[in-house]
């Protein structure tokens, strides 16, 4: 898929999810260390969950992403519930117009990219006619701001 | 007499017509205004997925609406303990050292559109997919295709007997899902009650806060918007820790966001690289109005090119120009 990497979900991943969720419950103690460990690395969090993309200094037409076609919509229309490729993150829709490179992100400028989108998201969230992805997004998201 | 049997005659004659059409699947623009109708209606409970740039979280959802007020209840179910509560208007955020952060107190703003089957913005066509099964339930499968390349796809699974939203795909155009969500359990009427979302004791300070001083600042003008999207609603914070004020503007075709913040050159720089995390882009670039140096950023569920487009266009001008 144009060099993409992309991670399909197995079509089994919910249900074994579900079935271990009720399951499986943590002693209090490893609650506490989980906590503080996971406190620990949540600046680093912040920068590492983002991709980053070298824009163009001007942009183009704005059609970088073609339109379906009725091959493709058909396609959707019959895919099932865990076929869909789940786009990992990296390297998709590498526009031909663009250069990528990874590029580091002061932390600083990191959170306050983060805080943005905790905006944005709680805007959506508590706006659009149904929020749960953004709700989603929101709770994915670190809000402290120290 | 006569008049009675042929009365009779009509009702039996309607009568399979009738049970034909309760048969007949619903159609799509009606589904999504229904469960537009069911989120804000319905008290629910569940676990759901979340699943983005690779990483996929557990998450449990309370949501109850309790005398026209909406309280809900976001928690993080692995990893460190994060919760999003809102409760009648104000929403925070609780750490996993269990303080707590105010987001927002105020919930004045009115929803947005897509709120009735003739609202569905025109950008994008419907359809009914078939029958679905998500979290064990029967569900519709909706398929949501933008006409244009400016906006995502949708891939929706609605639950058959309350319409509420069981699953959730955001799609490029290559059909790949860019993030999903996925109930795994789902409780209709789970008798919630406002104790059930209590904010903490001490809610913490306040991650912005309203200016309440009158400091509009400059007018964000779009010279280009996606055919669609209009204004949703607009907004002036003072974050905490940093100087100057943060405006903001919030554009949405119904289905997709975007945000255009805007805030004094001295407290960020952009570095024009667009970041992108599952559907949601940020790119921010220097702008000046009235000699006055400012960075104005993009944050959204649309794709790279559009951004880029909307945010090479906009300009600022004076408030009240």
């Amino acid at each position: 898929m144009h060099g993409q990497d992309s991670v399909a979900v197995p079509r089994d991943f919910a249900a074994g999810v579900r079935k271990n969720l009720g399951a499986r419950r943590r002693p209090a103690w490893m609650n506490g260390a989980a906590r503080m460990m996971v406190a620990a690395s949540v600046a680093a969090a912040t920068v590492v969950g983002w991709q980053f993309w070298q824009a163009p200094a001007s942009s183009g037409s704005g059609a970088g992403q073609p339109v379906a076609s009725n091959l493709e919509r058909a396609a959707r229309l019959n895919a099932s519930a865990g076929e869909a490729a789940l786009v990992s993150g990296n390297r998709q829709e590498p526009a031909s117009s663009q250069r990528e490179r990874s590029v580091s992100l002061p932390p600083e400028r990191a959170q306050h990219l983060n805080n943005l989108m905790i905006r944005h998201s709680d805007l959506t969230a508590r706006h659009v006619g149904q929020g749960i992805t953004a709700n989603a997004r929101l709770v994915n998201l670190e809000s402290r701001n120290d | 007499m006569t008049r009675i049997a042929l009365v009779l005659i009509a009702a039996l004659a309607a009568l399979p017509a009738a049970q034909a059409a309760d048969g007949d699947p619903p159609e799509a623009r009606e589904l999504l205004a229904d469960m537009v109708a069911a989120y804000q209606q319905h008290s629910f409970s569940g676990r759901f997925l979340y699943m983005c740039a690779g990483q996929v979280s557990t998450l449990a959802l309370e949501r109850s609406v309790i005398d026209g007020q909406v309280y809900e209840r976001v928690s993080r179910l692995q990893g460190p303990v994060r919760e999003v509560i809102r409760n009648n208007g104000q929403t925070v955020s609780v750490h996993p050292d269990d303080s707590s952060t105010v987001l927002s107190s105020s919930d004045e703003l009115a929803p947005f559109r897509f709120k009735g089957r003739d609202d569905i913005p025109e950008q994008y066509s419907a359809q009914l997919a078939g029958p679905g099964r998500v979290a064990g339930r029967a569900a519709w499968r909706l398929l949501i295709e933008p006409r244009d390349s400016h906006r995502y796809g949708y891939r929706l699974w609605l639950d058959q007997q309350s319409h509420l939203l069981l699953k959730s795909e955001v799609l490029n155009g290559r059909n790949a899902a860019l993030e999903r969500v996925e109930f795994l359990s789902l409780k209709l009427d789970p008798g919630l009650e406002r104790a059930d979302f209590a904010l903490p004791e001490d809610a913490g300070s306040a991650w912005s806060e309203e200016t309440g001083d009158g400091a509009t600042g400059p007018e964000i003008q779009p010279g280009w918007l996606p055919e669609g999207f209009a204004m949703a609603t607009r907004d002036d914070h003072r974050i905490r820790g940093r100087t100057g004020v943060l405006h903001s503007v919030t554009y949405s075709d119904g289905l997709a966001t975007f945000t255009l913040f805007v805030e004094p050159a001295s407290s960020a720089k952009p570095d024009g690289n667009l970041r992108r995390k599952g559907p949601t882009v940020v790119l921010a670039r220097p702008i000046r109005q009235a000699r006055q140096g400012f960075v104005i950023t993009l944050v959204g569920e649309v794709p790279p090119d559009t951004a880029r487009r909307v945010l090479r266009d906009v300009t600022l001008e004076a408030s009240g120009d």
